[in-house]
């Protein structure tokens, strides 16, 4: 019986060390993200995911594909949303909305870290969560949403607006007005929090949260703010690329992370936008002129002649959609031509132009009139963000303020038509998110 | 409950008179104790008694003369003639069964439970009945022979043992191997068959809950051969060859080369391979198309490339893998084991050595070392401590089906290995063929691929060591109670690598792939020319610490064993890997690669970095658990027992007041077969016994904040770490907990003629985890989630029948028959779209949705038939036939809307040994069979043949021309691909089939030849033996002609027959 009671002696001093014998860390790669590093460290994995929109690069009029790729197309949702189908144009295996999404919890469960653990010192990972978010909503509302507009916004559907990493809480649609709010709030804290500038720019800095302001209050038609808040990003970093400095002959001749870009993102993977089948039109390809430099940086010619594009800001075959200067500029300029100043409008498009032009061979463009400025500014603007995620939203913005732009696509002899101002412009909804929540679909 | 009427109808019979008395005690051979609870049968007179615990025991007979038969666990049968009345008390000594613990005895890993006592449910099986196949791995040899044992290919790809069907949904489902005393952390092949003496099954709880929650899938006690006291030196001697066919190629449904080539001509004249002809990144073509594009673009003349192609149209691929990649494979195994002991002291050592050269030439060798001892220090002292070390190596071999790739995943059905002389050829791979030869010269790497003798280039090797050191003390406190402490401590190094030399495809691809013009014109290399070494190291460190009292007290009418204990368990494994480049093998020397800066590739031009493999792990897992088992008989005829266990872990994530997981199990026995009034003496042993258990189980990765981990490698822009979301927290997760009965009657007839057992357990689980779609605009697609709740029931049988017994002939048979049925009782997800429920051609069978149904369940869209004016599949949407695949398979349609067959998993399953001994020669024949369940077959896949260049034998299948309809189900080809039309085809109810079938598993023949007539030959037994196993189907119910088990995926393989020679001495 003595054996017993030491045994049993034995066995309670061993168990009362089972606390510390039990801390140990089951795997050395495991963290609870209570730090300011483990947070960092979600924020800039976010740069090698490559989830953002393709959506709108797939319905715009950038690009095209043959009948003969059409027809050999693996995905068919996404051949629904290449002729603009009004259902049933997000793939189950993965789309467009459940990679949006997944980025925006990374950066939710970063601010709620930042929160609940009681990080000091979060200002600038705060800043950076808040920039990925409010940029993820701007691009998801591009897609999704249609065109805003200040009179009718707060009656217009918008997003969802998760802004709680708890997945208990249950997706409701906010209105359009509510989600630009949230985008704007998002972006003017961050560029309060933020440094001018980051150790890389897979970091959003400060410049980088005015240049999503200016795009954000451009896509709203808010030219006073995107025109303030565009020279303000250019006042920290106005860095441009000279193309001629360039090595046209590369097979991707842009370097990553140059001077130019604030936010390296890239797209996910779309056999439209695939290197060998995606196609540009010979309009788009030839309103470039000989001397733009574009004209070989940008495209080259397969061994039929067909025009592919080459000038990803990635430095490769992924279809990066960064946020950079050159658009800041473009953003800039459009934006002092509808606040009638068409100097500086012209200014802000040649500073960006005599960069892309061989050297010496640029004259600049000038324009009588704030209409003649924007539609040169509008070309320019097309020319120059090709493949950068930004044309879709263009389209349904410059439809808004009545360029009346219809487009048609004709595959297999079926003539596919999107009318100005279409509903379609707002992309619908992934179906079983529709059927999982109940949120209302966008209407048709 | 048919089977059990059945039963009692054929075992009633009558009592004999009684009219002579003969009394006697039975002790053991080895030391003289009493040997209690041996089984004393007359044939003759119908009647049987057992011992007391004194050994004693009493017998009544009619006959004056009689022949008694002793048997008991661990002990040899004994016969004795005796003519009556006898004067004296008859004395019979026993010997016990050497080296093998006999079925009786069960092994739950902590305690031996004499199964006459034992309340839960065991299924074990002998060294005899494991020797009757030859594999080098255990686990392989179980479902053949193991009730309630099954392997699950049914519901997903990858084959699973299953113990008595599904405990848990999510997580996984291995059963718990234990190796004698403890967990087994390891490769299970390196464990020797030839050590092993038996094998238990710990079905219900209260055989398994003593495991905790580990034991959730069931657990597997492997028992090793041990030595005994008192026995004199005891050898075993085993050598056996296996040769195996080639494997089946035929039986993959690959779509004919014309076929293909018919295609491939039709999509070249429609355009489809023009962005990758002109595209100016070079992308590889197939043959065919660059002859059309040759012949097009007038390089070669049309007449040529016709000329070609129909050459083409003559070959299979599958001739060249059989040809030139598959061999016959070739197994050898060599076991020798030596026993011995002195009456204080007893020890076994063996050493085994298996090579095995499988079908594509890989190798596996293993060496196997193993010292145990045992001694008995005092009358209170027994020491124990063994030693086992197993060094085994792995190397590739050629490359097998599916496995020579032009691009992806792409099957090219026409490629050729090597020409008419033998001579390798080069297949197109990777880049256009065209463009590489016009790189010839250019001072890049030669670029071409040569399948024939690439294997020889590139070589994976895997060495791995481990040792076990196991040592007990065990000290008898007083009769009756002991305590124990056991250590043991496992440690695998093993070291993985994979050495692309030189000469390989993939160094000299990924050489020439980062290779680049300097600015005077000429080839320069940033990956440096020479070999690519892959290399990988992890080891395993596990300690065990466990201290146990056991407490046995035996009387007349009492008998308690109980035990309790506590142990430790920490296990350590530490991975590290590498990547060298430049690696010269002879010099063990590698050169420096810039791994900071992005290069573009030679052909895409695209940026990217050379491969930085380096990286480093550590896994920690630390368990304390907490046990305690009694078990009560009264009067050898009630038996209660209880069994209770608490563990705590390690958990990232989890505070430790949250890690005591209860589980507890309690049982009941009935020996009704002695009682007094017990009329059934056909039927001399019958046994009830009834176990309810009860356990909680917290899935590892539910924590309770959500976890971040991070990658291997930091960031290169920042220079600090990338971490991405392990798991999230989910503050509305519950524990899953489930519940387990189990009723059975144990029983056997006079002389065991007929023995067995009948089972019916039920078990039911709540709040099972499984893997949740969630609305994914919460950011998460799929999460653990509390999915389901279930239950389960069904019926083991296992029996044993002598159908023959007389001294020359013999026939024995042993069934084993279960059923198996589950269906949801709550269903918790937030959806039910038909296309979560059809799983896509080689995924695994999702949850079903609906109540009532079983767990995993085959559901389909319902079929119109193709249309006739088209060929194109149509299903039904809203009533009314359509074609609208994207609606028919959309998120509208709910699963009400589908076909529903039955079970996935086989209702019904089990295995049928029937052994036929004939003087020396003995014949084992073995059969399987699961019966009752569904599965999808794969079929033709038109986007997957357009865009991804696979096609399938339906295509020859395929509707063409209006009237077709009336004998094929396969669609026409469009020439554009719908990927919502293909999921429809593969969902639908045409490719439903049933997956009953009956399969001969082996068949063992031996000859034991009789040492008793060789004078002088040491030998105590001298067997020959051979086999064939994986034989093949006996019946199916499919009419396709597919092995229901081998059915996943193109390219799935039927196990290939193995025909076996071997030998067996004892001496």
């Amino acid at each position: 019986m003595k054996n017993t009671i030491a045994f049993l002696i034995l066995s309670t001093a061993v168990l009362s060390g089972c606390n510390r014998f039990l801390e140990e860390k089951s795997n050395s790669n495991l963290a609870t993200p209570e730090t300011l590093e483990d947070n960092q460290a979600l924020l800039d994995r976010n740069f090698v995911l490559g989830l953002n929109t393709v959506s709108g690069e797939v319905s715009a009029d950038d690009v095209y594909v043959t009948e003969s790729d059409f027809n050999n197309m693996a995905v068919e949702a996404e051949k629904r949303l290449h002729t603009w189908q009004p259902d049933r144009v997000a793939a189950p295996e993965g789309n467009d909305w459940e990679n949006t999404f997944r980025r925006i919890n990374i950066f939710n469960t970063v601010i709620y870290n930042l929160d609940h653990y009681d990080i000091p010192g979060s200002d600038n990972v705060r800043g950076q969560a808040l920039v990925f978010r409010a940029s993820a909503y701007l691009e998801a509302a591009q897609v999704w949403c249609l065109a805003y507009s200040k009179a009718d916004a707060g009656a217009r559907k918008g997003l969802p607006l998760r802004l709680d990493p708890d997945m208990n809480i249950p997706s409701v649609r906010s209105t359009l007005q509510q989600t630009y709010d949230q985008i704007l709030s998002d972006l003017h804290l961050a560029a309060q929090l933020l440094p001018p500038s980051q150790i890389s720019v897979i970091r959003p800095s400060k410049v980088t949260a005015l240049g999503f302001l200016a795009r954000a209050y451009l896509y709203m038609g808010d030219y006073e703010k995107a025109l303030f808040y565009g020279n303000q990003a250019l006042a920290i970093h106005a860095g441009l690329l000279d193309y001629n400095a360039l090595n046209a002959g590369a097979s991707y001749p842009i370097t990553p992370m140059n001077t130019e870009v604030l936010l390296p993102t890239s797209m996910a993977y779309s056999g439209f936008l695939a290197t060998n089948q995606a196609k540009i039109p010979a309009a788009l390809y030839n309103s470039y002129d000989d001397n733009d430099l574009r004209k070989v940086i940008f495209f080259r010619k397969n061994a039929q002649g067909e025009v592919l594009f080459k000038g990803n800001y990635s430095g490769s075959s992924t279809r990066s959609s960064c946020m950079a200067t050159d658009e800041i500029f473009l953003t800039v300029a459009e934006s002092y031509a509808q606040t009638n100043d068409v100097p500086k409008a012209m200014s802000m498009l040649n500073q960006l132009l005599v960069k892309r032009w061989k050297t010496g061979k640029f004259t600049n463009y000038t324009a009588g009139t704030k209409d003649q400025a924007l539609q040169m500014i509008r070309n320019e603007r097309r020319k120059e963000l090709l493949f950068r995620g930004v044309r879709w939203a263009d389209l349904k913005r410059y439809n808004r303020e009545g360029a009346g732009l219809t487009h048609t696509k004709v595959l297999n002899g079926v003539t596919y038509t999107l009318p100005p101002n279409d509903l379609r412009y707002a992309i619908a909804i992934p179906e079983d998110v529709i059927q999982m929540t109940g949120m209302p679909q966008n209407d048709r | 409950m048919k089977n059990i009427i059945i039963l009692s109808m054929l075992l009633s019979g009558t009592c004999a008179s009684a009219q002579y008395i003969v009394s006697g005690t039975v002790t053991a051979e080895n030391d003289g104790t009493p040997l209690a609870g041996i089984l004393v049968t007359s044939a003759l007179s119908k009647t049987a008694a057992l011992t007391d615990s004194k050994g004693k025991f009493v017998l009544q007979t009619a006959e004056p003369r009689i022949r008694i038969v002793f048997s008991g666990m661990g002990y040899d049968p004994k016969d004795v003639t005796v003519d009556l009345p006898v004067k004296e008390i008859l004395q019979v000594v026993m010997t016990p069964k050497t080296a093998s613990i006999e079925g009786v005895t069960l092994s739950t890993g902590y305690q031996k439970i004499a199964k006459e006592r034992a309340t839960g449910s065991f299924s074990t099986v002998n060294g005899e009945l494991l020797s009757q196949q030859v594999t080098s791995n255990i686990m392989e040899r179980l479902p053949a022979i193991v009730n309630g044992l099954m392997v699950d290919h049914a519901s997903s790809p990858n084959a699973q043992l299953m113990v008595r069907g599904l405990s848990t949904i999510q997580g996984p489902k291995n059963p718990l191997i234990i190796l004698d005393d403890f967990p087994y952390e390891g490769n299970l092949n390196t464990i020797n068959p030839e050590m092993i003496a038996s094998v238990t099954v710990l079905k219900d709880a209260a055989a398994s809950s003593i495991w905790g929650a580990r034991a959730a899938n069931g657990v597997i006690v492997i028992t090793t051969k041990r030595g005994k006291f008192g026995q004199r030196l005891n050898g075993e001697f085993t050598a056996n060859t296996t040769v195996s066919d080639k494997p089946d190629l035929s039986y993959i449904r690959q779509m004919s080369s014309s076929d293909f080539i018919a295609v491939e001509q039709e999509l070249f004249s429609r355009g489809f391979y023009n962005s990758d002809i002109n595209s100016p990144s070079h992308p590889v073509l197939t043959p065919v198309v660059d002859l059309l594009n040759q012949a097009k673009k007038g390089l070669i003349t049309s007449e040529e490339a016709q000329l070609q192609i129909s050459r083409l149209q003559q070959n299979d691929v599958r001739d060249e893998y059989r040809k030139y990649m598959y061999t016959p494979g070739v197994k050898q195994q060599y076991a020798l084991n030596l026993s011995g002991g002195s009456s204080n002291m007893s020890w076994i050592s063996g050493v085994g050595y298996d090579h095995n050269t499988g079908n594509l030439s890989e190798e596996f060798e293993r060496m196997n070392f193993r010292l145990q001892n045992t001694w008995k220090a005092s009358d209170r002292i027994t020491l124990s401590a063994g030693a086992y070390y197993t060094k085994t190596n792995d190397r590739s071999g050629r490359n097998g089906y599916g496995n020579i790739k032009v691009n992806g995943n792409w099957q090219i059905p026409y490629l050729q290995f090597a020409d008419g002389q033998g001579n390798p050829l080069a297949i197109f791979s990777g880049y256009d063929q065209r463009y590489k030869e016009s790189l010839n010269g250019k001072g890049l790497m030669d670029w071409n691929y040569y399948p024939l003798t690439d294997w020889q280039h590139t070589l994976a090797k895997s060495n791995s060591a481990e040792l076990i050191l196991n040592t007990s003390l065990q000290y008898k406190i007083f009769t009756g109670l002991n305590a124990e402490v056991k250590y043991q401590y496992q440690k695998n190094d093993r070291d993985n690598s994979t050495f692309y030399d030189r000469e390989s495809y993939y160094a000299r691809n990924y050489i020439n792939g980062f290779a680049y013009y300097d600015t005077g014109n000429n080839i320069k290399f940033r990956v440096p020319k020479g070999g690519i070494l892959d290399k990988s190291t992890a080891t395993t460190t596990v300690n065990n610490v466990r201290g146990q009292l056991n407490y046995n007290y035996l009387s007349d009418r009492h008998e308690i064993t109980a035990i309790a204990g506590a142990e430790m368990r920490t296990a350590l494994t530490a991975n590290d890997q590498n990547r060298l480049y430049g690696y010269d093998p002879i010099h063990q020397s590698s050169l420096n690669v810039d791994y900071l800066n992005k290069y573009p590739h030679f052909v895409t031009g695209g940026m990217d970095y050379i491969l930085n493999r380096q990286g480093m792990q550590e896994i920690s897992t630390r368990f304390i658990s907490l046990y305690a088992n009694a078990a009560y008989t009264f009067n050898r005829k009630y038996t209660v027992s209880g069994s209770a266990r608490r563990d705590a872990s390690n958990l990232f994530g989890l505070k430790t007041n949250d890690q005591w997981n209860p589980f507890w199990s309690a049982g009941l026995a009935w020996k009704i077969s002695d009682e007094h009034f017990y009329p059934l003496h056909r039927l001399p042993d019958l046994k009830f016994r009834a176990s309810y258990g009860y356990s909680g189980n917290i899935d590892p990765s539910m924590v309770a904040v959500t976890t971040i981990i991070y990658d291997p490698s930091p960031s290169t822009y920042t220079g600090t770490g990338m971490a991405r979301i392990d798991q999230y927290y989910n503050p509305n997760l519950r524990w899953e907990t489930s519940r387990m009965v189990n009723i059975a009657a144990d029983f056997s007839s006079q002389n065991n003629r007929i023995s067995g057992s009948v089972e019916y357990f039920m078990k039911k689980g709540s709040n099972l985890f499984g893997s949740a779609p969630l609305d994914y605009t919460t950011g998460i697609k799929t999460m653990l989630w509390n999915v389901a709740g279930m239950k389960g029931h069904g019926i083991d049988v296992e029996l044993k029948t002598r159908n023959i017994v007389n001294r020359r002939l013999t026939w024995n048979t042993l069934l084993n028959f279960s059923t198996y049925r589950d269906e949801v009782t709550d269903y918790f997800l937030p959806n039910t779209f038909a296309s979560n429920y059809i799983n896509a051609t080689g995924a695994a069978v999702p949850i079903s949705g609906t109540v009532g149904l079983p767990v995993y369940s085959i559901f389909a869209y319902r079929w119109a038939g193709l249309d006739p004016q088209t060929g194109d599949p149509r299903g039904y949407l809203n009533g009314e036939i359509s074609k609208d695949y994207a609606a028919i398979t959309g998120s509208e349609k709910g699963i009400e809307d589908l076909e529903y067959f039955g079970s996935a998993l086989p209702t019904t399953y089990g295995s049928m040994i029937n052994t036929l001994a004939y003087r020396q020669f003995s014949l084992d024949i073995a059969v399987n069979y699961k019966l009752g369940y569904w599965f999808r077959r794969n079929s033709l896949n038109y986007t997957s043949l357009l865009s991804g260049r696979v096609g399938h034998s339906d295509f020859a299948d395929r509707w063409q021309k209006p009237g077709d309809e009336a004998f094929t189900n396969v669609p026409s080809l469009n020439y554009t691909t719908n990927s919502s039309r293909d999921a429809f085809y593969s969902g639908s109810e045409v490719l439903v089939e049933k997956g009953d079938h009956v399969r001969l598993q082996y068949v063992n023949l031996s000859y034991e030849l009789s040492p008793n007539k060789w004078v002088g030959i040491p030998l105590s037994s001298f067997r020959l033996y051979c086999s064939v196993s994986n034989i093949g189907i006996l019946w199916r119910e499919n009419k396709q002609h597919l092995d229901p088990d081998y059915s996943w995926g193109v390219n799935t393989l039927k196990p290939v027959t193995a025909y076996s020679l071997g030998f067996h001495i004892k001496f």
